[in-house]
């Protein structure tokens, strides 16, 4: 699941909290990419806060933070610091569950892949359940097909924001939208 | 297969397929376009040498324009024709140095190895060795930014403006090895006492020079960043 990441990620310091802050910095930086294409890569919407894939009910052994190739794991109160700088710089939104709904397009841009979807599959106008619009056979070939749930929502509402969209609600959960 | 009121809507979905083949038809030809503007506009360099060689300004408008359709200037040159300026090649790859050296700046403190310049950028641009290690001493006459040194036959590029002491190069010769450097590392290669050793080492850390990793057993690392691209290559 980490193969195809970029050398880096077997760089022993990488794991090492560094004491030089421009080098930190640099660090940070390099551990939220990382994420990122981690996450991408493997389709992992949800990450939890000890660097595993959550899918459904089930969470993965393998963490991010652990690299059994060369024997060094980022240590929990550095891994906090990751995740603050990943929230802080919008590449993942917290859940309140304590996990991390991971963000390799913003909010807006998978918003804009949304309407792309509304448009082209002639869907406008009407009301779309959210299980067709993340699990129906009309999104299969797109990014966002089989997408979390809470992700699509906070998308959805950005929808409504902006005026391009109804919800609609019971108890208290998104389960449709219609766009116009 | 479509779900709901969608599935008694067949034609809906057939104009937009048709719409959909003419823009992707439309976003090709002019891919196509573009190709072909661009090989004109390369052609056109090379039949207008002499007056782009002429005519700095007319050359300067000229690679303005290139660029903003997507063609890198290093990409115009043609060193057996002597399309432009020669130089103006090598200057192209003196601002590729530079701006590569500030990208990296941050991660190896300033220090980068003409192998990693060549591997990681230049062999892109199908640059060779020759042509960057002269590109770079163009960049001698910037008076003291940058400056090249050689560690075990390999030649490194120092674009911070303070020198390497000779205890930081020798441990960069040391790293160069097996990527880092170590208190007793260095009491083994270079019989260093430990509070030398300490201090240096703990220096170049400061400068950004080295990674600190206190995950190996029983002992404080430093490594060096060239590692990540050597390792890779290997």
């Amino acid at each position: 699941m980490t193969e195809s990441l970029p050398p880096i990620y077997n760089f022993p310091p990488l794991y090492t909290c560094q004491p030089n802050v421009l080098i930190r910095e640099q660090q940070l930086t390099t551990w939220c990419d990382l994420l990122l294409e981690f996450s991408k890569k493997n389709k992992a919407w949800c990450v939890n806060q000890e660097g595993s894939i959550v899918r459904d009910l089930e969470t993965g052994d393998n963490s991010i933070f652990k690299n059994q190739t060369i024997q060094r794991t980022a240590p929990a109160p550095f891994v906090d610091q990751i995740w603050s700088r990943m929230v802080e710089t919008q590449k993942a939104v917290k859940l309140d569950n304590g996990q991390y709904l991971m963000l390799w397009r913003s909010l807006e841009q998978w918003s804009s892949v949304f309407l792309q979807w509304f448009e082209t599959a002639g869907k406008l106008n009407q009301v779309v359940t959210l299980y067709e619009l993340l699990e129906g056979d009309e999104s299969l070939e797109w990014e966002f097909h089989e997408m979390h749930h809470k992700l699509c929502e906070l998308c959805l509402q950005k929808l409504r924001d902006r005026g391009r969209a109804t919800l609609l609600k019971e108890q208290n959960r998104i389960v449709g939208v219609k766009v116009l | 297969m479509r779900h709901g009121l969608a599935a008694f809507d067949p034609d809906g979905s057939k104009r937009f397929e048709a719409t959909a083949t003419v823009l992707n038809r439309q976003n090709r030809e002019l891919d196509e376009q573009l190709r072909v503007f661009q090989s004109r506009l390369v052609a056109f360099a090379k039949d207008h040498n002499s007056e782009l060689k002429g005519n700095a300004d007319f050359r300067m408008k000229f690679i303005k324009m290139c660029t903003s359709i997507g063609i890198d200037p290093i990409f115009l040159f043609d060193k057996e024709r002597h399309l432009f300026d020669v130089n103006d090649f090598f200057y192209e790859i003196c601002v590729k140095v530079i701006e590569i050296c500030r990208k990296t700046k941050d991660l190896n403190g300033g220090v980068i190895s003409f192998d990693e310049l060549h591997k990681g950028y230049f062999e892109l641009y199908k640059v060779d060795m020759n042509d960057l290690q002269k590109a770079v001493e163009m960049l001698d006459t910037l008076a003291g930014g940058f400056q090249t040194f050689t560690i075990k036959n390999k030649k490194y590029l120092r674009s911070v403006p303070n020198e390497l002491t000779n205890d930081q190069t020798e441990i960069l010769q040391v790293c160069s090895i097996l990527g880092y450097a170590s208190i007793p590392l260095l009491k083994l290669n270079l019989d260093w006492k430990p509070v030398r050793s300490d201090a240096v080492l703990k220096e170049m850390v400061a400068k950004g020079i080295l990674w600190v990793d206190n995950q190996a057993r029983g002992e404080i690392l430093y490594w060096d960043p060239a590692w990540i691209v050597r390792s890779n290559l290997d």
